[in-house]
């Protein structure tokens, strides 16, 4: 499998940044979701994960978003579930969610996304 | 109550359009970081709703359609107030007024379980979550101001939202 690399267009900033990297298990998501169709970017996110989940391989999870909107945080939510389901499958998962210190928007939809999957999330602040 | 405008927009709220908006008002409305990254929020989460439910609407370049609205940042005292306004199907009216009606009464911790429970009954495909209201609500810590509007000259339904966000 390939390593999944999409990086911010400066005029598209809806887009996130994504560095999956299927060599060392880091993947990465930053920047801010609120695109149009957000199935249609978020899709083959979901894809390569399943397909990187068959490796067995650890996962280092890493998100540095800014902002998303509703539709997004129904993917992410869905990312976050696909993520616990390997861990209870047996699989080695870490998730780091970076967010500004005064952001407790942030930190409470950070909450809310390990209420709803149980799944651990380390927060951590931007440098 | 002094006022001042900040923004006001009417037109098709394609995401390039409510792109550009919203970096404005980040760069250029006099507030705190935190009110900023408020009214961000707000601002893009009540323009997708135009762009996604507008009754009104445009085909764009690439074939899609974009809802058609308005928009009206202002400052007033302490506040900021960010509406929309929106054409919509009348059998919607009763919905959306039900539905901020809730979101005023609900406690946070009310809202939150509604918020899960809307995050499992979308769609896979769906354009949105359905759970934009509660987010706007969350984000401005206030009730939502919203009106059920009666053109009876045009015999067309409008909806009215207003965030207000108190400057921190």
């Amino acid at each position: 499998m390939e390593n999944l690399k999409i990086k911010i267009n400066p005029d598209q900033i809806y887009f996130p940044a994504i560095n999956f990297n299927c060599e060392t298990g880091i993947c990465e998501i930053s920047g801010e979701s609120y695109m149009e169709e957000t199935y249609r970017f978020y899709e083959p996110v979901l894809n390569w994960l399943n397909t990187y989940f068959l490796e067995k391989k650890p996962i280092i999870f890493n998100v540095k978003l800014t902002y998303f909107n509703t539709s997004s945080s129904r993917f992410i939510l869905e990312i976050l579930f696909k993520l616990k389901k390997y861990q209870l499958e047996g699989g080695d998962v870490i998730v780091n969610w970076y967010y500004k210190k005064q952001d407790a928007d942030m930190l409470s939809e950070i909450n809310d996304f390990v209420d709803e999957t149980a799944l651990e999330i380390n927060t951590l602040f931007f440098n | 109550m002094e006022q001042g405008n900040i923004l006001t927009y009417e037109g098709p709220f394609g995401i390039q359009i409510i792109s550009a908006l919203a970096k404005f008002l980040r760069e250029n409305c006099d507030a705190s970081e935190l009110t900023r990254v408020k009214l961000y929020k707000v601002f893009i989460e009540l323009a997708q709703n135009v762009a996604l439910y507008s009754l009104d609407k445009v085909k764009f370049f690439n074939n899609s359609d974009i809802g058609k609205g308005k928009v009206n940042v202002i400052e007033a005292g302490n506040n900021l107030y960010c509406t929309t306004i929106n054409e919509i199907q009348k059998e919607h009216g009763y919905i959306l007024n039900a539905n901020c009606a809730e979101i005023n009464k609900a406690t946070k911790n009310e809202l939150q379980i509604k918020k899960k429970k809307l995050h499992r009954l979308a769609e896979f495909e769906d354009t949105g979550a359905h759970v934009g209201l509660i987010m706007i609500s969350f984000y401005s810590e206030n009730p939502l101001s919203y009106e059920i509007i009666n053109d009876k000259d045009t015999d067309k339904m409008y909806f009215k939202i207003s965030a207000i966000i108190k400057k921190l």
